[in-house]
């Protein structure tokens, strides 16, 4: 298996506050990974110092092999990055700033950015600063992708589209970098974008990170058991492992089951039942109780 | 055809996926031999992932429910190309989860054989209205 991204124990604090605590996490070249939390967990931190645009106190990493610490300029020239937050030169027209960035770079797709200026109607010599919100973000996924980066890092890239934009942006995405066997870091809290479109997620709360795990195992695994049982089952039950959180009605349970839930099942399946469902978790579901569940820890 | 999937649903999307392609296959909607759409088409069409269609397909190909030509494309199987070992295997599959749900309800084995030749006879006839109805042969 071949990283695109390496990060080692990534550490960050500002002023004394943990910011990022000791973070490792590694994405498949060609594969898009959603990087989800809440808002101040820490998601924009990583990925400043992923692309070295702030150092870490301790830790380090790589991306398509090279150190974000040592090689922050290589890494840059191979990264397409959409920040959360535009900062583009407002004075500038749109066709100014293409110039002005085009110089950054050896590689420089011109038929790309006729293309999605057209396909965005953007218009070329309008300034920055008078475009809506939902334009410059996709001016700024224009100047991502323009020199071919290997890998895109979009930091909540859809604030301030609107649905149909939304899907548009992701379809573009698609097609120019997965399509192309090219690697994607999502940021976001659009839950339903990267739902859609993510092969791994990771969670991050407080600076930390929670679990990595593939959307489909994710969509497997992690399921509540509603089961009344004929009669009162053995506690050992509820200790197996996998269960995250157990809850009771009378004589029916619901059990929260992280991995393992073949095995869980089994073991229910000892013990006589009047009924056993399976209830299915999509990701909003699974998001909000990993976060809560790392509260009460 | 028109393909769906519901991307916040519990269920994973290739699951969905794999899932509409052997119900349509299985009901004559895809027929043998029609081209299904490339990795690249269907991805965009659905906005999902194309690993997760590559993924589809991958495990589609291997139960032979459908076949790639290189530089063809994708097309449905024709039944005789199934493999005899893996359709007992997913068959014998099947018939487990059926006993293991037939013994949790306590139905004896006569119940459960007269309830199959039911749903069997029922089946057949709804293959043979079909055929009658879209001229599919089957």
């Amino acid at each position: 298996m071949t990283w695109a991204i390496e990060l080692d124990g990534l550490t960050k604090s500002f002023r004394g506050k943990m910011a990022v605590e000791n973070l490792s996490l590694n994405v498949e070249a060609g594969s898009i990974l959603g990087f989800l939390g809440q808002n101040g967990a820490g998601k924009t931190t990583t990925i400043k110092m992923m692309l070295g645009l702030l150092r870490p106190d301790s830790g380090g990493g790589r991306i398509l092999g090279k150190s974000i610490t040592g090689e922050s300029l290589q890494v840059l020239r191979k990264v397409g990055y959409v920040a959360e937050v535009q900062q583009m030169y407002g004075y500038m027209s749109v066709n100014e700033i293409l110039n002005f960035s085009r110089q950054f770079y050896s590689r420089w797709n011109s038929a790309l950015i006729k293309r999605y200026l057209d396909f965005f109607s953007l218009p070329s010599k309008e300034k920055i600063k008078n475009l809506s919100k939902g334009m410059k973000t996709q001016l700024a996924l224009i100047l991502a992708m323009a020199h071919e980066p290997e890998v895109l890092v979009l930091d909540e890239p859809s604030s301030g589209l609107d649905p149909i934009n939304r899907q548009e942006f992701l379809r573009i995405i698609l097609d120019e970098i997965s399509l192309q066997g090219k690697t994607v870091f999502l940021s976001s809290h659009q839950l339903h974008d990267v739902e859609r479109v993510a092969d791994k997620v990771a969670f991050i709360n407080q600076g930390r990170l929670l679990d990595v795990r593939s959307m489909d195992n994710l969509k497997t695994t992690v399921k509540k058991i509603r089961v009344v049982f004929q009669r009162e089952p053995g506690s050992s039950l509820f200790s197996q492992p996998g269960i995250t959180e157990v809850s009771r009605e009378g004589s029916a349970y619901l059990i929260a089951v992280e991995e393992n839930l073949e095995g869980i099942l089994a073991e229910i399946k000892k013990y006589p039942y009047f009924t056993l469902d399976i209830i299915d978790q999509n990701l909003e579901e699974i998001f909000i109780e990993k976060v809560r569940g790392d509260r009460h820890e | 055809m028109w393909y769906y999937v519901d991307p916040h649903s519990g269920v994973p999307i290739y699951v969905q996926l794999k899932e509409q392609v052997k119900k349509a296959v299985a009901s004559g909607l895809l027929k043998e031999g029609e081209q299904l759409p490339s990795v690249r088409e269907l991805a965009l069409r659905l906005t999902i992932n194309p690993n997760t269609v590559y993924k589809v397909y991958q495990e589609l190909e291997r139960e032979g429910i459908i076949e790639t030509a290189r530089g063809l494309g994708t097309f449905v199987a024709l039944k005789k190309q199934k493999d005899a070992a893996l359709q007992e295997a997913a068959l014998d599959r099947a018939l487990e989860n059926l006993m293991v749900e037939a013994y949790q309800l306590s139905v004896d084995s006569k119940t459960l054989k007269e309830q199959f030749l039911k749903k069997l006879a029922n089946w057949k006839e709804r293959l043979r209205k079909g055929d009658e109805d879209n001229d599919m042969g089957n």
